[in-house]
């Protein structure tokens, strides 16, 4: 029943999506090109992979927002690496290590030492970008070996190589949430934890188990995004963490937990972006991006209020 | 006669006492650490009534928030909402060259008006109050930024500047608007009966409501008295920064839920006073200053933080462990 | 049934948010496209409003963006403008480095790129402009040890540092620096970094004094932060005229509109003042000779002077600041 409801969602922010895109495609011609679609995709890259590790952690009915600075940490790290000569693959490694340890940093807090989620998650944003700005004493470091530029921002075919690793990571994301034990347990973790006590399930464990898949995110994007602009700069990418979570919310998952479907995720992040290439297109003010931004969740979250009922039970 | 929850006495702790009174001690107890090193800066009445004026905006802001938080709710929105106050009035007062009261009269009816949207979206619409006060937050900035151009606009008449540095006889205003404000919520909260029911409705919402409390007005009402302190808050910032500025207010609600928190609010609702939210204020001033003189870079300045932040839940927790809240 | 009501409501919203503004416009032959680091200083508010001035004045579309201090917003903003399909692109970069796989994309793409203020260290740039920060800063300091030469000192210096991390402030600062380093009476007792957040300026000068009540003289890399400075002192009780023995001496680079307010009230001590006001305005004037005549600038780069404004040459110079004319214009409004 509770699956039922989560792919309906996830449909209806899909047909939006869809049909924006349709009217996008028809109404402009600079939509339409190759570099602008390319684009595009690039665009929801860093959002969307974000958007894998919170849709696992707010399907628990918890929130990281350490997410942004956790990559941007990572990112410094990874470029200090490469820039003193290390190997790339051994810097992606030191990365994920990063990441996971600020996974593992907020997993404990939240699991074990049974804290508040956006308290916590708040802290870990402080101390990641600090300690980024300490890295490098808030210099940027610039000039990558060719492979990481090459995944960032190049292509195979008409496809950009960091797109199709989001497609990826997306369908990996589906298979464990849908098709696994761990997927159904964190579903049930979010929805019942007694019940899921209960049936055997080490709460604690999933709760914790989540959070690092988020900080796991959080490096994998890390990389992408020095491949992006071929340097990385700790003050950048103020304020990511909160479209990731207007994605997720978007594409259906409630932040309450029990519910939730990654592929809403993708859609929900496909729309933050298609909205803001709309808006550029056609030239609006970018004053109004914000303030678009925030009316499109406010019309999707009661859209889906007023599609549940809620109301009416008044 | 105290509101807050009257739940079973635990047995006693060391960890008891640390968790109720620990934020007072920590005030005290950092004012003399860094007075220590650095007499000439903390030992002085000028220097405390400087420490308290620089509070002022922050503690202000907080008491609309220990409000909200009482109530199992939160508003990501403050600092938006601020700016947005913030440029209406000075561009009545500068552009349209207003009588600076009535720029007075909207910068704090701005507030309130934000409050209301975000009350009613949250108690009627039945919002998630995380999502509605961000679309806040994302909508005010950019509206305000649209009406300025992004513009910084200074000069405001002296009836605006005092609030921020007049004095009365030899305290700041907004020192006495600090104390007055939170004379005021400490009254409204434990001394009347809605203060009762902002405790039950973050306690326990649907105990409150079979109890006959109207839980969907008392939330909205809880926005609107926010609202009116985020106004008072911005008063006090647009005098400071003698205008408006594209940055302003920028953040600030993260400072703000940190002061709520250390000051002993719970995030689950029904626990917390109001008292602990001036403590908690005052130690985020304190520490603020205490980086700036020591000449700390701006690096340390986010893992102090964090760092705070972090034993703010520490501390929370510890609480709620007591309450029974959690095992 | 009702899915698809609620979602072709859901359409026509985003499109009516959208539709209204956009065809509103008519088209024009030239479309410039311009990102700036932020708004918050009057210095860049000028330069878009005189960058918006020349483009009416020469009948082409501008659109100005403000990256908010953030090198990948603006990274996003130049390859919005590609696809927009813009003819020019302007860049005020945030930082040096960053910005060059931006250029390059319009390289590829074909589209011209100006810099201007700070270069872009790779990719091909058709035509350059800045001023030299490291001496603006170091001019300031210049003028402190000319007011203090027959002083043994020491004389205490508060700086409000910026963001290390922004290259334009921070060469202001190194130049201060530099310049304060070669004389033996004057000294820095406070430089804290205040992010680019304007409204830090407030606490962060009530807390340096607090720290050192003997502070003779204040350096502003950026004139934004003057307001909150102001404001500061006055409630500290320290704001006094230039004719006043406790008046505490201050100093700033930009040269904006505030600052000259304050010199010509008294209390306000030397500018080094950036032409920058001109820099987009010239930008596209020079893509606009390109695209119409075919003319290429003479010279690909070009660095402005610094001019430094003080009370003893004001009324010599004042026509040539920026910040006086913006004065002057904002006083015949009121």
């Amino acid at each position: 029943m509770k699956n039922v409801k989560a792919i309906a969602a996830g449909q209806f922010i899909f047909l939006f999506m869809v049909a924006f895109f349709v009217f996008m495609a028809v109404v402009s011609p600079q939509f339409r090109t190759h570099y602008n679609l390319f684009n595009l995709w690039l665009d929801a890259v860093i959002t969307g992979i974000l958007g894998i590790g919170m849709t696992f952690v707010i399907i628990t009915a918890g929130i990281d927002l350490s997410v942004a600075s956790s990559l941007v940490f990572s990112a410094m790290i990874g470029a200090i690496l490469m820039s003193r000569g290390q190997d790339v693959l051994l810097s992606f490694l030191v990365m994920l290590a990063v990441g996971l340890g600020f996974g593992l940093f907020n997993g404990v807090m939240v699991a074990r030492l049974k804290m508040v989620p956006f308290i916590v998650t708040l802290g870990t944003l402080s101390l990641g970008r600090g300690l980024a700005m300490l890295s490098t004493r808030a210099k940027s470091v610039y000039g990558f070996p060719e492979i990481v530029t090459r995944i960032g921002s190049g292509e195979i075919g008409f496809f950009p190589i960091a797109g199709l690793i989001m497609a990826f990571l997306y369908v990996v994301a589906w298979y464990v949430l849908n098709r696994t034990v761990f997927g159904r347990s964190v579903y049930l973790v979010g929805s019942n934890p007694r019940a899921a006590r209960l049936s055997g399930i080490d709460v604690e464990r999933v709760k914790s188990l989540v959070y690092l898949v988020s900080g796991l995110c959080a490096a994998i994007a890390a990389f992408i995004q020095m491949g992006r602009l071929n340097a990385a700069k700790p003050n950048m990418l103020y304020g990511l963490e909160l479209d990731v979570v207007s994605a997720v919310v978007l594409g259906g998952t409630s932040l309450f937990g029990g519910k939730g479907n990654i592929l809403g995720t993708l859609w929900g992040t496909m729309v933050i972006v298609l909205i803001r290439n709309a808006m550029v297109l056609f030239g609006v003010s970018v004053y109004y991006h914000q303030v678009v931004k925030g009316l499109v969740i406010l019309a999707a979250v009661l859209i889906d209020i007023l599609r549940s009922g809620v109301l009416r039970k008044q | 006669m105290s509101n807050s929850l009257a739940l079973p006495e635990k047995r006693k702790r060391w960890t008891d006492v640390f968790v109720d009174y620990g934020i007072y001690t920590s005030v005290v107890i950092l004012f003399f650490a860094f007075g220590f090193f650095f007499p000439q800066a903390f030992f002085s009445v000028t220097n405390v009534r400087n420490i308290l004026a620089s509070a002022s905006v922050i503690g202000i802001m907080a008491i609309g928030m220990t409000f909200v938080i009482l109530t199992a709710n939160i508003d990501l929105s403050v600092g938006s909402a601020a700016y947005f106050a913030v440029a209406l009035g000075v561009l009545a007062v500068k552009r349209a060259g207003w009588h600076p009261f009535l720029g007075i009269l909207i910068i704090v009816a701005t507030a309130i008006g934000i409050g209301a949207l975000n009350g009613f979206q949250i108690s009627r619409l039945k919002m998630v109050p995380l999502i509605a006060t961000l679309a806040s937050l994302g909508i005010f900035r950019g509206l305000a930024l649209q009406f300025t151009d992004a513009a910084s606009i200074y000069g405001m008449p002296p009836l605006i500047s005092k609030i921020g540095i007049g004095y009365v006889g030899s305290a700041p205003i907004p020192i006495i608007m600090l104390f007055v404000l939170y004379v005021l919520a400490y009254y409204i909260l434990e001394k009347t009966r809605f203060g009762t029911y902002v405790y039950a409705v973050g306690g326990d919402r649907d105990a409150a409501f079979k109890a006959g409390i109207h839980v969907p007005n008392v939330m909205l009402s809880v926005y609107l008295l926010h609202g009116f302190f985020v106004g008072m808050a911005s008063l006090i910032l647009c005098a400071r920064m003698d205008g408006v500025v594209p940055a302003l207010g920028a953040g600030m609600e993260f400072d703000v839920i940190t002061a709520v928190i250390l000051g002993g609010t719970s995030f689950s609702g029904g626990v917390g006073n109001i008292w602990g939210t001036l403590a908690g204020a005052v130690i985020i001033t304190l520490i603020n200053t205490a980086l700036t003189i020591l000449n700390v870079s701006a690096f340390y300045y986010d893992i102090f933080k964090g760092s705070v932040i972090l034993l703010a839940v520490v501390l929370d927790t510890f609480r709620q462990r007591r309450m029974g809240i959690i095992t | 049934m009702r899915k698809l009501v609620l979602l072709g409501i859901a359409v026509c919203f985003v499109v009516m948010a959208l539709g209204i503004v956009a065809f509103a416009e008519e088209k024009k032959e030239i479309h410039i496209g311009v990102t700036v680091p932020g708004l918050f200083s009057p210095a860049f508010v000028e330069m878009k409003r005189q960058g918006e001035l020349k483009a009416q004045e020469l009948g082409v579309k501008v659109t100005v963006v403000s990256a908010e201090n953030d090198i990948d917003r603006q990274f996003e903003q130049v390859r919005d403008f590609i696809a927009a399909g813009v003819d020019g692109i302007v860049i005020t970069t945030i930082d040096s480095h960053g910005i060059v796989k931006a250029v390059e994309e319009a390289n590829k793409a074909g589209i011209p790129v100006i810099t201007v203020d700070r270069k872009s260290f790779g990719g091909e740039v058709f035509y350059h402009e800045e001023t030299d920060n490291f001496n603006a800063g170091r001019l300031c300091a210049v003028y402190v040890a000319h007011l203090f030469k027959d002083n043994p000192g020491p004389i205490e210096i508060f700086i409000e540092r910026l963001d290390p991390s922004v290259d334009s402030v921070e060469d202001r600062f190194q130049g201060f620096m530099f310049e304060v380093s070669q004389w033996p009476n004057l000294k820095v007792v406070a430089a804290p970094n205040l992010g680019m957040d304007v409204g830090k300026a407030f606490d962060a000068t009530i807390n340096a004094f607090q720290a050192n009540p003997n502070i003779k003289v204040i350096f502003l890399p950026g004139e934004p932060w003057l307001s909150g400075t102001v404001s500061a002192l006055k409630q500290l009780g320290k704001w006094f005229p230039r004719t006043d023995p406790n008046h505490i001496v201050m100093v700033g680079v930009d040269g904006d509109q505030f600052a000259v307010e304050n010199m010509i009230e008294g209390y306000y001590d030397f500018s080094a003042v950036q032409a920058i006001d001109k820099f987009v305005a010239d930008a596209i004037e020079v893509f606009v000779q390109y695209f119409r005549e075919g003319k290429k600038p003479p010279v690909k780069e070009r660095y402005v002077p610094v001019l430094g404004l003080c009370p003893e040459n004001f009324d010599f110079i004042k026509d040539r600041v920026w910040g006086y004319r913006v004065y002057m214009e904002q006083k015949g409004k009121q």
